[in-house]
């Protein structure tokens, strides 16, 4: 195996706002040969050195995350260099598809390794003719980061990235390995988990709350994933002022995923014709503006058909590109030229499109390209779709009123069957991200957005990965009933103090999540 | 009326041409990116200020251990401190600064799980 350990390592995230110095990190690889097994044997090796050191460990994967859930006081485990990934042969196979297919399943399932990155995925999919059923706007997280925080995508039938995941890998101590899955619907046999050397676990809400737990229940070493057929997404999107977005509030509050006539209809009066069947929509707002301020695109899901390709793959243009982008060319200024800077920018940034046809891969690409170079950060908030015209409004006016540096995104999706995934809202989820640069400004900002939502009465839970005001009563309320379920699962787990220490940090500390035994620090 | 558009007027004038003039201010501070697109990144970034000195006769070289996989990103990045050093010193010292970081590992076919 090959571990590299670095002392007194200064952590710091993508996008250059969370940091964490003085840590212990571990690089940990495949040997030459790239046997997965080996990399295995490091992390388990990393662990038996944190329990001799009575330490912490956190793994984290592209440093994407934008608060310090990912991050630990003392071992970091830098999964990136784990790049492996394996097929899984039909006498393992013994349950039945998510997404029904002519491809067979065995040729979908893929065995991932927890450093390969969104990118490497996409990539390495569409050379065999597939693709993810989603992603999140952005490319550099690695699949397992992405997911442990319950990342999401904006498609409508599909959910958030944890929503393909048919089997966790979890590597608890230096001598227990799980392999967890769902027991209705159980895809593989225990012969799989036995390949692995890890012990089967068939367990709904284990299986359930293994998937978003921020690094909590151990290092995931690697998820089973269903992919699906390459497909193609034509995009549309135009620029208008937001009041023209109102009728798709009620649209949506309705949504049919059986039958999306009236939306579709509805994006047909901005010319969105396809031939498709619709996938996502999504709202990119600048609150600083009451004219022009809104970006509305939709993207339609076509077969795979290379000659009906009309976008360039390699165009520095993108369609699919995150909202981070245009926080990442704001400059750090004072705040009555914010109002300004954003509207100059907004109109440039964003790119209007009259269906372009690329795949996956090439309409979510290098967000990295883009990233704040100074400090970026973000909070983004999900709250039922039915609520959520009205959320939008209280972000609007309490981002005038404090000029935060940013503009908003508003994505729609299917309900996540995660514990504790934040996109939990039915019939649709409804995200409101808020990237912006990390200031005491900010912060204040932020946390009257949250006071006035909650003032107006309004459910909201935040992306694990993301800023927010995490206390024990807040976490709570977020999830209800669900939390102790995934207290539960953690004890089970872990079932010792030392080892639910191990895997705890300030984060969850903050949240009363931390050490709890399967009872929460209310 | 007439009197609180043109107040309105110059305040909006007033403003953009503040936001112009700190683009220009920030302007100055500029980068040129070179990147690998769709590429895997390793853990960290390297920054470093080097000199060029007297019109090329010492060019700037860097060279890093990548283990194979590449470079990731370069970007050279200059202000208007650096600028007025070149010029000032008739491009006898020319500074900047350099970031870069490797690509990661590529992803591998481990084969099948029998």
């Amino acid at each position: 195996m090959s571990v590299t350990k670095t002392q007194n390592y200064n952590w710091v995230n993508e996008h250059n706002g969370v940091k964490k110095n003085g840590v212990t990190r571990y690089q940990i690889g495949n040997d030459p040969d790239n046997s997965w097994k080996t990399g295995l044997a490091g992390i388990q090796s990393m662990l038996g050195d944190a329990l001799a050191a009575n330490a912490r460990v956190r793994s984290y994967g592209g440093k994407w995350s934008l608060n310090d859930s990912a991050i630990c006081n003392d071992f970091v485990h830098d999964s990136k260099p784990l790049t492996t990934y394996l097929h899984i042969g039909d006498n393992l196979i013994q349950g039945q598809p998510l997404y029904p297919s002519n491809v067979p399943l065995s040729q979908r399932l893929y065995f991932v390794q927890c450093g390969l990155q969104v990118m490497q995925l996409n990539t390495l999919l569409e050379q065999a003719n597939l693709a993810l059923p989603t992603t999140g706007a952005s490319n550099g997280q690695t699949l397992i980061g992405a997911i442990s925080t319950g990342t999401h995508g904006s498609a409508l039938h599909v959910g958030a990235m944890q929503d393909y995941v048919r089997g966790v890998h979890l590597v608890t101590s230096n001598s227990q390995a799980y392999f967890i899955q769902p027991s209705s619907g159980t895809l593989l046999t225990d012969g799989f988990a036995n390949a692995l050397g890890a012990t089967p676990i068939n367990d709904d809400d284990v299986f359930n709350s293994a998937k978003v737990a921020f690094g909590s229940f151990g290092v995931i070493h690697g998820l089973v994933i269903e992919t699906v057929p390459l497909y193609m997404l034509e995009v549309y999107c135009q620029r208008k002022d937001y009041s023209v977005a109102a009728p798709v509030f009620p649209l949506l509050a309705a949504f049919d995923p059986n039958d999306t006539t009236l939306l579709t209809d509805f994006l047909s009066t901005f010319g969105y014709n396809s031939t498709g069947t619709l996938h996502q929509i999504d709202l990119t707002i600048n609150p600083y503006s009451d004219t022009n301020n809104l970006y509305l695109r939709a993207m339609f899901k076509l077969p795979y058909d290379p000659t009906k390709i009309n976008y360039p793959p390699d165009s520095d243009t993108r369609v699919g590109d995150d909202i981070m982008s245009i926080v990442g060319k704001l400059p750090d200024i004072a705040g009555p030229t914010i109002p300004i800077t954003t509207t100059l920018l907004f109109g440039q940034v964003q790119t209007e499109c009259n269906g372009a046809i690329q795949t996956p891969r090439n309409i979510f690409g290098d967000s990295t390209l883009y990233r704040a170079q100074d400090g970026g950060t973000s909070t983004e908030m999900s709250v039922s779709v039915a609520d959520a015209q009205q959320a939008i409004d209280i972000v609007m006016s309490a981002m005038k009123d404090t000029s935060i540096p940013g503009v908003i995104g508003v994505r729609f999706m299917k309900p996540t069957n995660a514990t504790i995934g934040f996109t939990h809202f039915a019939p649709l989820s409804c995200t409101i991200e808020i990237p912006s640069l990390v200031s005491d400004a900010t912060t204040k900002g932020y946390q009257k957005i949250f006071n006035a939502l909650d003032n107006a009465g309004i459910m909201f839970t935040y992306h694990w990965g993301q800023e927010g005001d995490y206390t024990p009563a807040r976490v709570q309320a977020m999830y209800g009933d669900a939390l102790q379920t995934w207290l539960d699962s953690r004890a089970k787990l872990l079932p010792t103090t030392a080892q639910q220490n191990m895997f705890s940090n300030d984060f969850m500390a903050r949240c009363g999540l931390a050490n709890t035994m399967g009872a929460v620090a209310v | 009326m007439i009197q609180k558009q043109r107040v309105g007027v110059k305040y909006f004038t007033a403003s953009r041409l503040m936001v112009v003039a700190m683009l220009l201010v920030i302007e100055s501070c500029s980068t040129f990116t070179v990147t690998s697109k769709q590429t895997p990144n390793a853990d960290d970034i390297f920054t470093t200020t080097k000199i060029a000195w007297a019109w090329g006769i010492s060019d700037v070289k860097l060279q890093e251990d990548c283990s194979g996989n590449g470079l990731q990103f370069v970007a050279m990045e200059t202000n208007w401190l650096y600028s007025l050093c070149s010029v000032a010193t008739l491009g006898i010292i020319v500074p900047m600064e350099i970031q870069y970081r490797c690509a990661g590992v590529p992803a591998h076919d481990g084969g099948t799980i029998h």
